[in-house]
């Protein structure tokens, strides 16, 4: 089997670290530990500029998340906002690495794969904004990367990395990004089949039964998402609860694009036992198709539960610390996860003891 | 000194340890670094013994604390096999002496850790206090097994023995029944709990070694561990 493995050097706050994969991945650890920082870092290895299903590009994506208050700047991506270089490599069989330059106030991205190393694009360090338009080829000077002048063939928003394929990350609180390209490209999903198969995969999770998703004016001329019941009613899907979204959402996004990873943050939150049964059984869908699944959460059940259900493929619970910025990892099975159990000691908040 | 919970947050040793830390105003630790754990065999009110105590030797130091599923002896086994697996240098391990005689259950005890395969050198013995060092392989660790009891006519040696009698001190008026259960006159007490573990916090170290010896050495004996004192000395 193929390892795979994540090594992020001065990336946000992880000064150092990697990890490694299996097919299903489930990542648990204290507030802080690195989670999203690793999904987010799987996110972006792809290419950091390619146009991602949030109506932006991904880089893009990750600085609305982390702003706070008007405080879109990039400089987020760097240790302590302050270091000149940060990296994401990404390895099976062949690597991938993504590093951010500084350079002066804006920050150069780049790509080095299969022995070759393209600039992808600029970053403004205090503020949102992004340069980009071709691939262009890198030459070193002095140790650092530098543009050659010619471009290349192919716009930077269009490239993927081979070695990574498409990964998608999906947060609650990307919901709204979601569903405005959702309705840019509703046409699309619905002559897929996706809104009616995605619909009655709703019906089996919660008491009703529906058969489709319509975009329709609501109020005015308000666009809004329902589920359509047998008897061609809408029902605003906002108003059967924040877990139907989130799950209805992962859905339509998962069949539309058909990533190689899927990343998920914080599994459990919105979701009830019985719709994370349901979640857990598309999961198993998801894996079938051949697709990695990554998955932070914070409660054991859900761990426990995920790990049990989907078994064959043979998942692998990662705790996760972060010491003054070193990340350190430590494998579980279920088993282990459940022996622990047995002698008093809850894993997610044990690791000054196992790891 | 102060604890850090090591177990699920749904389990009533976590909600109990929660519960009293922010009703006594302690600070628990949340993902400071551990340096051993503290084991309570029989669960509540041990572990609020364990949090008062480990704050009035208060220092930078954390100590992990659980209760494995099983119950008094029996934890010992998953205890051990949790220091083995995880390499953990200190172990304090609390347990109810019962009705057991004190040489039978020292023996019951030191046969567990043979089973496990752990030599153990006795470093300090008392009637209720037992301090090894003990080795698996090579590896070394400190384990020092406390015994809840008083040399006092209860039916049953509990650490109600001690919050009885500390209760008592308190309150003059309280009367116990040496012939009814400890822990059932300690529930009777239950709006008194309170206040009595107040006073505890209250009361100076040689007040409460008084009530609490064994378990007041033992902490001593940790404090000096961790201060790296190099005599070992327990007062």
């Amino acid at each position: 089997m193929r390892i795979l493995e994540l090594s992020l050097n001065n990336f946000r706050g992880i000064k150092e670290g990697s990890i490694n994969f299996k097919n299903l991945n489930i990542l648990i650890g204290s507030n802080n530990s690195g989670k999203t920082t690793i999904l987010e870092g799987l996110f972006l290895t792809p290419n950091p500029f390619r146009r991602v299903p949030y109506g932006e590009t991904a880089i893009s994506v990750l600085s609305s998340l982390h702003s706070t208050l008007y405080s879109e700047a990039y400089a987020f991506l760097f240790h302590n906002y302050k270091d000149d270089l940060a990296s994401i490599t990404y390895s099976n069989n062949s690597k991938v690495k993504i590093i951010f330059q500084k350079e002066g106030s804006l920050i150069g991205v780049y790509m080095e794969e299969n022995d070759k190393t393209y600039f992808l694009g600029r970053l403004s360090r205090d503020s949102k904004r992004e340069e980009y338009d071709n691939l262009r080829e890198c030459e070193r000077e002095n140790g650092k990367l530098r543009a050659k002048l010619s471009l290349l063939n192919i716009p930077t928003t269009d490239f993927i990395s081979k070695t990574i394929g498409e990964t998608i990350y999906f947060h609650p609180l990307l919901m709204k990004h979601i569903w405005n390209y959702f309705s840019y490209n509703w046409v699309e999903f619905r002559n897929a089949g996706l809104t009616s198969k995605i619909a009655k995969k709703i019906s089996e999770a919660v008491a009703g039964e529906y058969d489709d998703l319509l975009l329709e004016p609501f109020i005015g001329n308000q666009q809004a998402i329902y589920v359509r019941t047998k008897d061609s009613r809408g029902i605003r899907l906002g108003d059967l609860g924040s877990g139907v979204q989130v799950l209805v959402t992962l859905m339509l996004l998962y069949e539309f694009i058909k990533p190689e990873i899927l990343l998920i943050d914080d599994i459990e939150s919105h979701m009830n036992p019985t719709l994370l049964i349901h979640s857990t059984s598309w999961f198993e869908n998801v894996l079938r198709n051949g697709t990695k699944l990554i998955i932070s959460t914070h409660s054991l059940e859900a761990t426990k539960f995920i790990t049990g259900s989907l078994e064959e493929y043979k998942p692998q619970i990662t705790l996760l610390a972060l010491n003054n910025g070193i990340l350190k990892s430590r494998n579980f099975s279920l088993e282990e996860i459940e022996n622990l159990e047995k002698k008093g000691i809850d894993a997610r908040v044990s690791e000054g003891i196992l790891i | 000194m102060n604890l850090r919970i090591l177990s699920p947050p749904s389990w009533s040793i976590s909600i109990n340890l929660a519960k009293w830390a922010s009703k006594l105003g302690i600070p628990l630790a949340s993902t400071q670094p551990i340096k051993g754990i503290i084991i309570v065999g029989n669960g509540i009110p041990d572990d609020i013994i364990c949090l008062i105590l480990a704050h009035k030797f208060n220092g930078k130091h954390i100590m992990g604390i659980t209760k494995p599923q099983k119950l008094g002896i029996d934890s010992i086994h998953p205890a051990l096999e949790l220091i083995k697996d995880e390499k953990i240098k200190n172990l304090m391990l609390i347990i109810d002496q019962e009705e057991n005689k004190l040489s039978e259950l020292w023996e019951k005890i030191e046969e567990r850790f043979k089973e496990k395969g752990m030599k153990c050198k006795i470093i300090k013995k008392e009637e209720r206090l037992h301090i090894y060092e003990c080795f698996y392989n090579d590896y070394k660790f400190n384990a020092l097994i406390i015994l809840n009891g008083l040399d006092k006519p209860y039916l049953k040696h509990t650490i109600e023995d001690h919050l009885l009698e500390f209760s008592k001190e308190l309150n003059k008026e309280i009367i116990l029944d040496k012939n009814i259960n400890p822990k059932e006159i300690w529930r009777k007490l239950k709006d008194k709990h309170q206040d009595i573990y107040s006073n505890l916090l209250k009361h100076g170290k040689e007040k409460i070694e008084l009530f609490f010896p064994q378990h007041v050495k033992a902490f001593n004996f940790l404090k000096q561990i961790f201060e790296n004192s190099r005599s070992l000395k327990i007062n």
